[in-house]
């Protein structure tokens, strides 16, 4: 059995949303309806600080992967409030010799994902004309296009 | 040397074929450091890189890469960068080149939390090889950098002298852009000559004459030479400019005397300035 959820991430006034590396754990912004965009689809993402590539799941941020797994556990929670419930309920029926009780587990409240406008620099590649947006140093690193891995 | 559209082909293939390595599973491990350890030993930009960041480098790799106790192995990294590039190059022809060795196998010796054999590899392999994958990748940006450093700083090319493309936007502003093949200094060279044979024509002082050619075959030798002197050649060029200011009408008429007595002085001053601005 598997079970879907979907959510949403509001990104900053440019409609970027945050992404991390696996590989050096550096942040960096793409644009959602680019991201989304289903006519230009892609598996692989590459860092645009050291450029390595992964397949595009890794690079979700710490924020949306602790919401994505408060999400799960909450489901797990009402899942198991809901069957210990019928369980007391067909346990404690009158004239029964077996009482049951259970506190129910508590739900964890769920974060709006919200990204701030920040610092960084938007460049546009200009082999697939994506957008990025990182902390750049003028002369002193490169930015690779998250997209074709060409550097920008 | 390895010109700026090959470096950046270079870089992505590079991270391309790292990032292979660095994301390898227990089917295709053996295989990706394989191809990785290929790569960087043909590839003349990386291999160089290599030689000189390791020769004369004399360092066991077993120091870096404790692998011979028989618990778990570990890594106690050199504090001199130039050792732990050493080591992790031949701790990784070790691995490639023993029949007995396989990385999956040392990936297994060295101490792993998860159950799952690609987290276990990719993580040996994060730990053991990323620092010399980032020193290749970071080695290759930097060049990266130096060439379009250096390109932003070269003048615009020229292309063949004696021809003016330039654009103009009507009532406002005029932009002429002079494209004259400087690197071509044959051509320079023939056009000093040419200018040289005209000078007969030329309705002026015989002195003021001699003091050109003297100026023209100035510039002539050093653009001849394989280390022009700026200051010569503004010389020179100054007294070329002072030549074409007063003599300009005469230099004129000469020019509509007919094709064989025709030479355009002002073309061959810019062909000169555009070559002196790029005299560093």
């Amino acid at each position: 059995m598997s079970v879907e959820f979907s959510f949403t991430i509001q990104g900053d006034s440019e409609g970027y949303v945050t992404f991390l590396c696996p590989f050096c754990g550096s942040e960096f912004k793409l644009r959602a309806d680019e991201y989304q965009n289903d006519d230009k689809p892609f598996e692989d993402l590459f860092c645009p600080y050291c450029g390595l590539t992964k397949s595009k799941d890794n690079f979700y941020s710490k924020e949306v992967i602790e919401k994505v797994e408060t999400i799960a556990y909450n489901y797990m929670v009402e899942q198991l409030n809901d069957a210990f419930g019928k369980m007391k309920k067909s346990f404690n029926k009158p004239h029964s010799i077996i009482k049951m009780d259970f506190k129910p587990l508590k739900k964890v409240n769920v974060k709006e994902l919200k990204d701030k406008d920040t610092i960084e620099t938007a460049f546009e590649c200009g082999c697939c004309n994506r957008h990025v947006k990182v902390l750049y140093c003028a002369g002193a690193s490169k930015v690779f296009c998250p997209y074709c891995g060409v550097d920008i | 040397m390895i010109s700026y559209r090959e470096l950046r082909t270079l870089s992505l293939d590079f991270r391309r074929i790292s990032s292979n390595l660095l994301n390898s599973d227990d089917d295709n491990a053996d295989v990706n450091m394989i191809r990785f350890k290929k790569f960087i030993d043909e590839t003349p930009f990386i291999s160089q890189l290599l030689h000189n960041a390791m020769d004369g480098v004399d360092y066991d790799f077993k120091k870096c890469f404790l692998i011979e106790d028989s618990g778990w192995h570990s890594i106690e990294i050199p504090a001199d960068e130039k050792l732990h590039i050493k080591a992790q190059y031949d701790y990784m022809t070790f691995i490639v080149e023993s029949d007995k060795c396989s990385v999956t196998g040392q990936a297994m010796r060295f101490p792993h939390s998860s159950n799952k054999w690609a987290d276990i590899i990719q993580s040996f392999i994060s730990n053991a090889f990323k620092p010399l994958i980032d020193y290749i990748n970071d080695a290759i940006s930097k060049e990266i950098i130096l060439l379009e450093e250096e390109q932003k700083q070269t003048p615009s090319m020229v292309q063949n002298i004696g021809s003016v493309y330039g654009s103009a936007v009507q009532g406002t502003t005029i932009t002429s852009t002079n494209v004259t093949n400087v690197n071509d200094n044959e051509k320079l060279l023939e056009m000093l000559g040419q200018a040289i044979n005209a000078l007969a024509s030329i309705d002026a002082p015989e002195d003021i004459k001699a003091d050109l050619q003297d100026d023209i075959e100035v510039v002539s030798e050093q653009i001849a030479s394989p280390t022009p002197k700026k200051s010569r050649l503004n010389k020179a060029l100054a007294g070329i400019k002072k030549f074409a200011a007063e003599f300009g009408m005469k230099v004129a008429v000469s020019t509509a005397v007919g094709t064989v007595t025709g030479f355009d002085w002002y073309k061959l001053i810019q062909a000169i300035e555009t070559f002196v601005d790029k005299i560093k």
